[in-house]
């Protein structure tokens, strides 16, 4: 069952985006209504959505379709409905005509719920035909808990006003040393004291080795900075060939990064997911909330889906992503390593990407930001049972030697950790 | 022990040469600094400092306004559910080529195979490999392979190709000709199921020769090899036979062997082993015993030996041995490798005598790896010529390089009205037929294997096929009219012929998916095996009347090898290069040569008493050496003459297999090294010989042989020579069992001597060390190819090597000694080497390995000198190389005792190089390089890269890691399992590619792994430890069963 739990994930979400579009209910009993939700989730919800035809027909309306297929073999079609829903060969078999017209809906059959009782279904159909039933009252839909906001403002921008107003100051002292010179000559003048012809500052040898000095140190310093910055792209946003938001995906609707990510648990790279994972939601979900069908589309377009068919019919072709975090090619990163031994959580590099509706890099993925942590982190040293061979760091904790035990302590800042 | 000298090669021996006096050559010694000359020798004036201070300014300024390049991140369209990026699969395969047999797993990541491991499911090969088999996955992505079907050079589509030689095959048989298909041994069931279909669609017939022969052995065993166990023999005799490298099924043999050599504090037993040979090979060298002989003598010293049996025969090294075998009846085993059926019958017959047959020689199970006849190739000639065969057909053979009458045979198969080869890269054969057809790389293909009665493997494809290639099975079956593919046919063949004899599986399908998962069948008990013999019942009888045929025997040995003269050649299998089916690879051509150290070519091996009496010039320095000329049946060679201490005086010996011409144009001209010498194979009746009566005239020509006997040494004169260092420490059984670190006595006195202000390293995790078995090394070369995949070191050709440029960061160090100890304490060598004046006795020369790769000292030389602290030290033991934080001051390779760093004198992996144009066939990267270095740098075989290693750069240092990404990924899949790190859980390349399991590797901080009880060992030593570099290498002293009371005797 945890395995379906994205899908389940997914299927709120598609509830959420047709939550706004309200169907008259009839008498709705709010307990079982909450119950049948739940029925449909586990049983149902892998192959039908109320209101969009998956590898099931869309389900609103059911009870009065089998209604109006009329009465057979003095039951009515309800009856038929629930022989259906709990073997549907039982209803074929026994010859109800409207199970036999429908008995080819999909290429797939239909699962059997032998277990399910009358009164479950009863609870199942009431939540079907009232999807957007709000069993807390109110206005429609489940509030999203998450707003949601933009991106981070950058940092920079408080130190370019910070800069512009030192700037300002400057400019400032300078005009004001030079109205006390000035008035301190007008005032030589009144006094009759006569200005000995200086020369000017600038060619006083002092200014001149200042300046080189300042020069050559300044143009040094720049190299210096601008030659650790080489390579280095902290804050790098590059527009992507789909616009996949994360701050859609992983914000509001609360996708778990590894139900994409997969192989971040697993191995060296965090996995860019193949079309397949998109196409688990996105069979289901045409339309987006911001750009509409258009960059869905582009999915499809690239795994070769007929939406209005719902056929695979064209050659699937990669998405050629734009790769943001780059390491040196002499660098070895590996992702299970932090994610599944070290327990550290993705944002802890990636930033809130729950908030990005464009990804950029968060952290400079310097050396010294890598060794950084690696000094400051624990390892999982008592909860991993790999730690129980090291020995003298137990004692030293026991003995309060040692506070903590950091990656560093376990050699977690030698060379050969990450360079061979 | 404590006397012995130990020497790497004559001219270190002898003192002739510069060389010992230096620590280093000279980086670029005279002579061969041509490509550098402009800096060099012309001066460099103040103008042209400016102007390169202003070129590399600009390229600086200019290389920092660059931007980032955009790089992608492409996903799977729709990911296959095994791949995980990053994370390596393995496929069980089995791998038959060039007559090599191994079970194998094929490690792939991301849908490329990346590098070779033992199948240690395997009943056969059990784990082991072999050089070949390691490097043979470059030959999937070499740029030589044919990309599609062909007519003469035109390339053609399969369509076309499929409609002309139909209407061609056809139109042969109907002018009443001979369709002929010409292979190698196929131990494939299924492959000769689908050749059995094809000569009942065309009449056409199969004829099989293999290019290093075995028709002696079938022969005289009435069709098939026996298997034989080395493992259960107490007492080896082998003459004339390289059964550990090359004979027959080495890895298998290697592993077995070694069985019986790993001596401990349990067990103060082992085999003897004893080697007749006049060549030196690499099972002489691992022998207890060599016995010296002339290469007839190989035949007429087991005459000897069987004359003994019933009285003293005249040769009093034979009564010796005949007396040691009647001592270990039943558990003795003499193997020969003559292809001469006389010999073989003889050698049959000694071991029927002694009871052999049954135990240490198999009489149900047989090889199906070794079935050619050399009277195949003599027919294939015949018809040809008389024009009775009018189709040919070439699968996996290379006869127009292989055959001894090949210029004969390219001019008959002109005869021919089409001929067809299935070569998968350009050869000889394949460039002389009417059409190719290349077939899928064995890496791409499907099929089946049975290397012995009884086995089964499967070859799984680990690849899509890269080329338009179709496997030759295919087409055989499509010409027959079956349309079937390939891997369907050899279900059906399994399904018919194989799970009827087998019993543990119910269900065809269960025995199928566990045969490929697990790779090998194999059918239980020896009635099955029975039932799977192809051979008559009545073998037991044979076996009788073929030792009594053995008499008959004699009298033709001793009319043809009575008088063969005082100058004879013996011509050998390769151990790189094979029949020459690896003289493609630019791994093998590379791998020094385990005796002569020798790459890149094949040279006349001489005894150094030939040398010294002839004057013949061996400049080592300069790699300068005299060629000789040598004639044999009408054929003659001319190649440089090297002299090896331990060979025969009176023998000449050449590596078969090299001289390759191949014109075509995706050929890479530098891979063609050395004299083809097949030419010169004798003939007894329809068979080879590999040894004839020779003349050899000594020339003033001299040519420059790329041998690394004396780079990166480090026995030094004025570290105290060769005598004072403890390199190497050895022993005998019988010492050994008295005293546990016989021959290692000084070890304790060292040891307390130590003393140091350094501080000690703490590891308070792992302590990773590597302890090596002298006793099991055979020198096989294994490890280095292996480390060369997993490392991604470079090839570097010919002129880097001699130029002392290789990049291994393995390699094995093989030395000399003289194996009778001094008694008044005089060097026994003296007398012998200074003026000549008293001949070498080749017979007294022992040879020890010792694979020497970076030690991973705990107090290492080289992190002291380093300016940048690019090399460190790990708190678990490991001496780290930063290759980024490197600037090539070479300080630490200076400073190494062991002579262990390599230092990238260019970018030969073009790490860093940009696209340009094209310089002749490759990109213009380091356009001084070798067109074999830069064929490497070509995209299709740069897949062969391992993505866990970094490639390196020009400029930096490198060495062995200790395969640190085998350790860091050990450790983290322990982490994510939530368990301590277990021993076995962190391999290197060397120790798993390793045939007899001499090297183990482990943390030694884990009391129960072996390495940790391989440290207690009173065996164990470190390489000059006496200078405190506390290496985290150690090695165990070699003990040979020898003199005393041998071993074996005592349970007799």
């Amino acid at each position: 069952m945890r395995k379906n739990l994205p899908l389940v994930l997914a299927f709120a979400l598609i509830f959420n985006l047709l939550s706004s579009v309200s169907f008259a209910a009839g008498a709705v009993d709010p307990a079982k209504w909450g119950e049948g939700k739940t029925l449909f989730k586990g049983n149902c919800a892998s192959c039908h959505n109320p209101k969009v035809a998956q590898t099931g027909p869309a389900l609103q309306g059911v009870t009065a379709r089998w209604d109006a297929g009329g009465d057979y073999k003095g039951k009515t079609g309800n009856q038929w409905l629930h022989t259906w829903i709990r073997n549907w060969s039982d209803a074929v078999a026994a010859g109800d005509p409207y199970a036999v017209g429908i008995q080819n809906f999909a290429p797939s059959e239909m699962n059997r719920f032998q277990s399910l009782k009358d009164e479950d279904i009863d609870k199942i159909l009431m939540y079907v035909e009232n999807p957007d039933f709000n069993p807390g009252g109110g206005g429609g839909g489940e509030k999203t808990a998450n707003g949601g906001g933009g991106g981070l403002p950058p940092a920079e921008s408080n130190n370019t006003t910070l800069y512009l107003l030192a700037g300002l100051m400057l400019v400032l002292a300078g005009v004001l040393v030079g109205v006390t010179r000035r008035l301190d000559k007008v005032v030589d003048e009144q006094k009759g004291i006569k200005a000995e012809p200086k020369a000017p500052f600038w060619k006083s040898r002092s200014f001149i080795a200042a300046s080189v000095l300042i020069i050559f140190v300044g143009s040094l310093f720049w190299l210096a900075q601008n030659g650790i910055r080489l390579g280095r792209q902290k804050g790098y946003q590059p527009t992507q060939p789909i616009r996949f938001s994360h701050q859609l995906h992983a914000g509001k609707h609360k996708i778990v990064c590894q139900y994409c990510h997969t192989s971040a648990g697993k191995g060296k790279t965090s996995g860019i997911p193949s079309l397949n994972t998109c196409m688990n939601c996105h069979k289901a979900v045409t339309t987006g909330p911001v750009y509409g069908k258009s960059e869905i589309a582009l999915i499809y377009k690239a795994v070769g889906w007929d939406p209005d068919k719902k056929v695979y019919s064209g050659t699937p072709k990669p998405v050629e992503w734009i790769r943001i975090h780059n390491l040196p090619d002499h660098v070895y990163f590996n992702h299970s390593q932090h994610v599944v031994a070290g327990k550290v959580e993705c944002q802890t590099c990636h930033g809130p990407v729950q908030t990005m509706s464009e990804v950029y890099q968060f952290a400079p993925l310097s050396m010294g930001w890598c060794v950084n942590c690696h000094r400051q982190t624990e390892v999982q040293f008592a909860s991993n049972n790999y730690y129980s061979t090291y020995e003298k760091l137990h004692e030293d904790l026991k003995n309060k030697k040692i506070d903590k035990v950091t990656v560093e302590k376990i050699g977690g800042t030698e060379c050969a950790k990450c360079h061979y | 022990m404590e006397d012995k000298v130990y020497w790497k090669g004559l001219e270190e021996l002898e003192q002739t040469s510069a060389q010992n006096d230096k620590e280093f050559a000279d980086e670029l010694p005279s002579g061969l600094s041509s490509v550098v000359e402009p800096i060099t020798t012309g001066s460099t004036s103040r103008r042209d400092f400016l102007k390169m201070l202003g070129f590399s300014t600009t390229a600086a300024v200019i290389a920092a306004g660059c931007e980032m390049p955009v790089r992608h991140s492409i996903p799977y369209a729709l990911k296959p559910e095994e791949i995980i990026p990053g994370i390596a699969n393995y496929y069980a395969s089995a791998t038959y080529q060039g007559g090599d047999y191994a079970s194998v797993l094929v490690k792939t990541r991301e849908g490329r195979p990346i590098k070779i491991e033992g199948n240690s499911l395997s009943s056969v090969t059990k784990g082991g490999t072999s050089s070949r088999v390691q490097a043979s996955v470059l030959s999937l992505y070499d740029g030589a392979r044919y990309k599609n079907p062909m007519r003469g050079k035109e390339n053609i589509t399969w369509e076309v190709a499929d409609k002309e030689i139909g209407e061609k095959l056809k139109a042969a048989k109907a002018a009443g000709g001979k369709i002929v298909i010409y292979s190698s041994t196929i131990p494939s069931p299924s492959t000769m199921a689908a050749i059995a279909e094809f000569k009942t669609a065309f009449g056409a017939e199969h004829l099989v020769s293999d290019a290093i022969s075995y028709s002696g052995i079938i022969e005289a065993h009435d069709g098939a090899i026996p298997a034989y166990h080395f493992d259960k023999a107490k007492l080896i005799i082998a003459v004339g036979c390289d059964f550990l490298t090359t004979w027959l099924s080495p890895v298998e043999f290697a592993k077995d062997w070694s069985k019986n050599r790993k001596v401990s504090k349990s067990n103060k037993t082992m085999s003897r082993h004893i080697q007749v040979e006049s060549a030196l090979t690499a099972t002489g060298a691992a022998a207890d015993k060599r016995i010296l002989v002339k290469p007839s003598e190989e035949a007429t010293f087991l005459v000897d030996v069987y004359k003994a049996f019933e009285g003293p025969s005249g040769n009093k090294k034979a009564d010796e041995v005949a007396k040691e075998l009647i001592a270990n009846k039943g558990t003795s085993l003499v193997v020969s490798g003559s292809n001469d059926t006389n010999v073989q019958k003889l050698v049959l017959a000694i071991n029927y005598l002694l009871g052999n047959y049954g135990s240490t020689i198999s009489e149900n199970v047989f090889y199906n790896t070794k079935k050619g006849s050399d009277k195949a190739t003599a027919d294939l000639l015949a018809g040809l010529e008389k024009g009775e065969i009018k189709a040919v057909i070439f699968y996996n053979s290379n006869p127009l390089l292989t055959h001894p009458q090949a210029a004969k045979l390219a001019d008959a198969l002109k005869k021919a009205t089409v001929s067809v080869s299935f070569a998968t890269a350009a050869d000889e054969t394949s460039q002389a037929c009417s059409y190719v057809w290349p077939d899928h790389h064995w890496l791409e293909s499907w099929n089946d294997v049975s290397p012995k009665t009884g086995v089964y493997n499967i070859c799984q494809p680990t690849i899509t096929p890269l080329f338009k290639t179709r496997q030759a099975q295919e087409t055989l079956l499509l010409w027959a009219g079956n349309k079937k593919p390939f891997y369907d046919y050899i279900r059906e063949n399994w399904d018919k012929t194989i799970y009827g004899k087998q019993t543990k599986f119910v269900g065809f399908n269960a025995m199928w998916d566990v045969t490929v998962h697990d790779g090998e069948l194999t059918l239980a008990g020896p009635a099955a095996a029975a039932k799977d013999n192809d051979v008559s019942p009545g073998k037991a009888m044979a076996l009788v009347a073929l030792a009594q045929a053995a008499e008959k025997s004699i009298a033709t040995i001793k009319s043809t090898y009575g008088d063969m003269g005082d100058t004879q050649l013996k011509l050998y299998e390769s151990v790189h290069i094979g029949d020459g089916t690896w003289a493609g690879n630019p791994f093998q051509q590379e791998n020094p040569d385990p005796i002569t150290k020798i790459t890149w070519g094949n040279v006349v091996l001489t005894s150094v008493n030939f040398r010294r009496k002839n004057k013949i010039k061996n400049d080592l320095e300069l790699k300068d050496y005299q060629c000789v000329k040598v004639t044999a049946n009408g054929q003659s060679v001319i190649l440089p003459a090297v002299a090896v201490p331990g060979i025969a005086d009176g023998t000449f010996a050449i590596a078969l297999g090299y001289g390759k011409t191949v014109t075509n144009e995706a050929a890479v001209k530098d891979l063609q090294v050395g004299a083809n010498a097949y030419p010169l194979l004798a003939m007894l009746g329809d068979n080879y010989s590999f040894i004839s009566k020779a003349t050899v005239e000594v020339l003033s020509k001299e040519e420059k042989v790329a041998i690394t006997q004396s780079h990166h040494n480090i026995t030094l004169k004025d570290l105290g020579g060769v005598k004072k260092r403890h390199l190497v420490k050895e022993t005998t059984l019988p010492e050994y069992a008295k005293s546990e670190d016989a021959g290692n006595e000084d070890r304790k006195e060292i040891m307390e001597e130590l003393v140091t202000l350094y501080y000690k390293h703490e590891k308070p995790g792992h302590h990773w060390n590597m302890s090596i078995d002298l006793n099991s090394c055979i020198g096989c070369g294994a490890c280095v190819t292996a480390c060369n995949v997993e490392n991604n070191v470079p090839v570097v050709g010919k002129d880097q090597v001699i130029r002392s440029r290789e990049m291994h960061w393995l390699r094995i160090d093989r030395y000399f000694t003289y194996s009778e100890l001094v008694q008044d304490g005089t060097d026994p060598t003296d007398s012998q080497t200074k003026d000549g004046a008293k001949p070498l006795d080749g017979e007294k020369i022992d040879i020890v390995f010792q694979p020497m790769m970076c030690q991973h000292c705990d107090n290492a030389p080289c992190e002291n000198v380093c300016p940048v602290a690019a090399t460190s030290h790990s708190s678990e033991g490991l001496n780290q190389m930063t290759y980024n934080r490197c600037i090539g001051t070479r300080y630490c390779a200076n400073n190494c005792p062991y002579k262990v760093r390599r230092f990238n004198w260019y970018d030969y992996q073009a790490a860093d190089s940009f696209d340009g144009k094209k310089v002749g066939k490759f990109w213009a990267n380091e356009g001084l390089l070798s067109d074999v270095t830069r064929s490497l740098h070509e995209p299709l075989a740069r897949m062969v890269l391992n993505p866990d290693v970094t490639v390196r750069s020009r400029g930096v240092i490198e060495k062995c890691s200790f395969c640190v990404q085998h350790i860091q990924e050990g450790k983290l899949t322990a982490k994510k399992e939530n368990r301590p790190l277990k021993d076995g859980d962190v391999t290197t390349a060397c120790q798993t590619a390793c045939p007899t399991d001499a090297i183990v590797f482990g943390d030694r901080n884990n009391k129960e792994s072996v390495v940790a009880e391989h440290l207690l060992d009173a065996r164990t030593f470190g390489v000059i430890e006496e200078i405190h570099t506390m290496p985290n290498v150690t090695y165990l002293t070699k003990v040979r069963n020898r003199e005393e009371a041998p071993a074996v005797k005592e349970k007799a």
